[in-house]
């Protein structure tokens, strides 16, 4: 290679980071000629990982995605990239891509003790549409579910949730998100009455202060923290203060390392209020005009199976969520018992650390950015610490204004846009409607042109609920998509995977790779993903991007759009829908669903000719309008003229995104705010409109412990998450050679005189082992995840080692999100025979290695 | 493939105070080059390697430095012998960030 094209290379690339950081190059490095003869189409995207909406450029060659680097236009990155995101190209091409229908078959016929074959798309929905008419004719809508994502497309999500409550008529219908964001999500609503949250990233450049609650985001969400180390060092006064519940990459780079004990979070923040309290830092004018004062009820239990010991002893198992009405005094006195001394003893954080934390939040001049997720968020009191953030941020004002955000990070790329905005719950319609509301139910009735009466009022089984219910014979169809739930659900191999194997059920899974979930169902559909379908997802920050299709999916995968659309083809009214119904509306009679929620008037209302030719669409060209476009203008009117106003279609392929609610094409970046906010009524400064009283409702609860602690058996605590080159379950990084060899099995992080003392070495292989299960691993004693005594943290992101067999199904019984971070294992060298293995499941990376 | 050549950029944030002396250790590494942003402890980094791996290994050696904030990639190509066609970064420099 000649000399010159190298540096010629070498200035492109650091004249692309120099743009990326705002950096001034010496003279002889700028100006340098950017582009060499564009070779590649390229074309703009968001990340396909997490919840921070990064855009990408993608390059595509001979119909094949070959480069993508950082979107220098996307406010969001501003062309940097994380690892993971670096190697997006990649995700697509795993050598072991699904690219048929795969059916369990014995004697060329389905048999679910038989072995995974390709058939047909034909013959595939024609098995799934029997079992699902059977069930639905002798057991009724409860008998149907299905367990969609935060990572489907808002169009699929859409389409997911027309065809399980308007289709089949039950709301069993809930997303992957359950895992990840139900306590932000529902602590959202108890407080705001609207989901998501009210600030944006443009906080990062405002705040004085960044609070990381249990939040390692140098790993999980590195470009964002790349947004807080650029305002740490641009301004000398800002501060970092991590709280976890051991040392990270996120605590070697922050001012503050606050390590506690599991669960004590709510002991620290009730400190924190009570601090503010007593110090006069109460901004009791912003408290009368803008909030209600409420306790929770208490001892609500563990979310288990309701015959459990700890569900039965509890008082409020039953009515978890229940909160009374209580006045400012009735809240200083509970959080009163949480003195410094107290907090201290209960997390075991040293006491400057707690003052310094508490002086933060109560100095009226420092605007304090408040960051979480998992850590919060699977926590069985994961809605009560999402409430306690928000009231130190309500007693002292320090909300819905730059720099002053209480900030929920997300996981999934549309776990905000699919799953919540658009409503894939077992308990959510659409923009923030309920499907026990009557009103509610009737406006989306007739936003889908459907018969009064049509949407069922029960709510649906959440995702420990479906696992449950699969598992004692009550849940019967079940059709998993875009998630892989038997590697990241809880207590998975005595609580999902038998539900799985049960011979009354049949289980769909649809997905890209062989991941251990599809493995272990009876039927498996390919699917397209990404960029080879046109899509929409929604951010943390309340940003919808849209993307086009710019590459074919391979051999017969297709989206999950034409997935669902597809099947619905294979029902009509007659056979789903009640005779009562039929009775009142008979021209909906003989029609399939397919007919009614998709060739409705207003789904197939654009033509083929309103496509861009520029890019191709599958969807469209098979069902012969312009679905998407047909299922957004739907869909917007759902939320349009009550706070989550989107932009007509069209708008979102022009942009880098926009946050909602967008109103006369403006986005808004701080909700509730006046002069942000068009929704807030002039004169009133700021109106928390999603309740009718305009007020934010504070809500006060105590620290109660979580539901396994260590003792003598099991002594140690562990927390299970992610590492940065691994997305999830690694589904899709593990199958990027670069991530994979970056870090390729999990390991058990340890204190090293945990280690001694059980007479391990580092590198040791090691059973972990809790009352539900066991698995190996080996010991790390050093690297990036540094523990404190008596707590260990391992990876859930390698099948191999499948660490939801250890964890415990206990979750917040008012989100019903699982905790993930918190039960008693033992760590044993694995020198004897570890006993009788459970029933054992597919191992998906035997083709990986 | 043999006689890959990969040339890809990072952003390095550091603290002010130890942004010239993780330059000189960067400036010590194999192939690492540092363009500049030392006065705003954002270190403009070049890295030319033979594979992909080694990016993500001298990447991950890098955030482990002392005084290292964040790590980021931001630019990748690759050239081989008989190869034009890798990504060329196609965007224009971003200069004005979107600060309001």
């Amino acid at each position: 290679m000649e000399l010159s094209r190298r540096d010629l290379m070498k200035a492109q690339a650091a004249a692309a980071a120099a743009a990326a950081a705002n950096v001034a190059l010496p003279a002889e490095a700028q100006n340098i000629p950017l582009g060499e003869e564009l070779r590649l189409k390229w074309d703009k995207a968001p990340c396909r990982f997490c919840g921070t909406g990064c855009g990408v450029m993608v390059g595509v060659k001979d119909g094949r995605v070959v480069a993508t680097h950082g979107d220098m236009r996307a406010e969001v990155n501003r062309g940097l990239n994380c690892v993971k995101g670096y190697f997006l190209s990649k995700i697509m091409y795993g050598a072991d891509r699904l690219t048929q229908p795969l059916m369990r078959m014995r004697n060329g016929r389905f048999d679910k003790e038989g072995a995974l074959q390709p058939v047909s798309w034909d013959r595939a929905f024609d098995t799934m549409a029997a079992h699902w008419k059977k069930m639905l004719r002798e057991k009724g809508p409860d008998a149907v579910g299905m367990f969609g994502s935060g990572q489907w497309t808002m169009f699929e999500g859409y389409a997911a949730s027309k065809l399980m409550r308007a289709g089949f008529r039950s709301n069993n219908l809930d997303p992957n998100a359950r895992h990840c964001m139900a306590s932000a999500a529902v602590t959202f609503i108890r407080t705001f009455g609207s989901d998501e949250p009210m600030g944006c990233y443009d906080d990062f450049e405002h705040a004085d202060a960044f609070v990381l609650w249990g939040s390692n985001m140098a790993e999980m969400h590195p470009i964002l923290w790349t947004r807080i180390t650029d305002r740490r060092l641009s301004a000398e006064h800002v501060r970092i203060h991590t709280l976890s519940t051991y040392e990270h990459r996120t605590t070697d780079l922050s001012d503050a390392a606050v390590i506690f004990k599991p669960g004590s979070d709510l002991a620290i923040l009730n400190y924190i209020a009570n601090h503010i309290i007593r110090s006069g830092a109460v901004n009791r004018e912003f408290v009368e005009r803008h909030v209600n004062f409420r306790l929770a009820n208490t001892d609500i239990g563990y979310g288990l199976r309701p015959d459990h010991t700890l569900e039965l002893r509890a008082q409020h198992a039953n009515d978890a969520g229940v909160s009374h009405p209580a006045d400012f005094d009735a809240y200083a006195k509970l959080v009163g018992e949480y003195t410094l001394d107290r907090a201290h003893e209960l997390s075991g954080v040293p006491k400057p650390q707690l003052e310094a934390l508490a002086r933060l939040y109560a100095d009226p001049k420092t605007k304090v950015m408040s960051l979480w997720t998992m850590g919060f968020n699977q926590h069985v009191r994961g809605v009560w610490a999402n409430h306690m953030v928000y009231n130190i941020h309500l007693l002292t004002g320090k909300i819905s204004e730059p720099g002053n955000s209480p900030f929920s990070l997300t996981g999934q790329p549309s776990a905000c846009g699919t799953a919540r905005e658009v409503g894939c719950f077992g308990h959510r319609l659409p923009a923030d409607m309920q499907v026990t509301n009557p009103g509610h139910r009737k406006l989306v009735e007739e936003i889908w042109k459907l018969p009064p009466g049509l949407l069922p009022s029960k709510v649906g089984f959440h995702a420990v609920q479906q696992d449950r219910m699969l598992k004692d014979g009550k849940l019967n169809a079940y059709w998993i998509m875009c998630n892989n739930n038997l590697q990241t659900a809880p207590n998975t191999n005595n609580e999902t995977y038998p539900g799985y194997r049960n011979p009354a059920n049949l289980i769909v899974c649809s997905d890209a790779y062989p991941t251990v979930t599809a493995m272990a169902a009876d039927i498996v559909l390919p699917t397209a993903m990404w960029v080879e379908k046109e899509g929409a997802y929604g951010n943390a920050e309340r940003r919808t991007q849209f993307w086009h299709q710019l590459v074919d999916a391979p051999g017969e995968a297709r989206s999950d759009l034409w997935q669902l659309m597809e099947f619905s083809k294979r029902f009509t009214t007659d056979e789903v829908w009640s005779s009562e119904i039929l009775a009142k509306a008979p021209e909906y009679r003989g029609k399939t669903l397919f007919d009614v929620l998709f060739r409705n008037g207003q789904v197939d209302a654009f033509p083929l000719s309103d496509l861009d030719p520029a890019y191709g669409n599958h969807e469209a060209k098979h069902f012969g309008f312009y679905v998407h476009k047909g299922i957004w203008e739907e869909y917007i009117r759902c939320g349009n003229g009550h706070g989550h106003d989107y932009a007509p279609f069209d708008t979102y392929h022009e942009v880098r995104g926009l946050r909602w609610p967008v109103v006369d094409g403006k986005e808004t970046r701080w909700r509730y705010r006046e002069g942000y906010d068009p929704y807030v009524e002039k004169g009133t400064g700021l109106q928390f409109y999603g309740n009718p009283d305009k007020k934010a409702n504070l809500i006060g609860a105590p620290y109660e412990p979580p539901a396994e602690s260590p003792d003598q058996d099991y002594d140690l605590w562990l927390v299970t998450g992610r590492v940065l080159e691994h997305w999830h379950s690694g589904s899709m990084t593990l199958r990027v050679p670069e991530l994979y060899k970056a870090f390729p099995g999990a390991i058990l992080f340890m204190h090293p005189e945990d280690a001694q003392r059980r007479g391990l070495r580092r590198g040791q292989e090691v059973r972990i082992v809790s009352r539900r299960g066991e698995i190996r691993s080996r010991v790390e004693t050093r690297g990036r995840n540094r523990m404190p005594r008596g707590t260990v943290f391992v990876p859930f992101f390698d099948a191999s080692q499948l660490i939801n067999k250890v964890t415990l199904d206990a979750t917040d019984p008012i989100s019903k999100q699982t905790d993930f971070k918190k039960c008693a294992v033992k760590v044993v060298a694995a020198m004897a025979p570890a006993g009788p293995t459970p029933a054992s499941m597919p191992d998906p990376r035997a083709g990986l290695r | 493939m043999p006689d890959e050549f990969h040339v890809s950029s990072l952003v390095v944030h550091c603290r002010k105070e130890c942004a010239g002396g993780i330059a000189a250790v960067l400036r010590t590494m194999e192939g690492m080059e540092v363009h500049g942003g030392v006065a705003e402890g954002k270190l403009v980094v070049t890295l030319e390697t033979a594979s992909e791996g080694e990016i993500v290994e001298r990447l991950n050696a890098v955030q482990l430095m002392d005084g290292v904030l964040a790590a980021t990639l931001v630019f990748h190509q690759f050239d081989a012998p008989d190869s034009s066609d890798a990504s060329t970064g196609s965007c224009k420099p971003w200069n004005s960030r979107v600060v309001t």
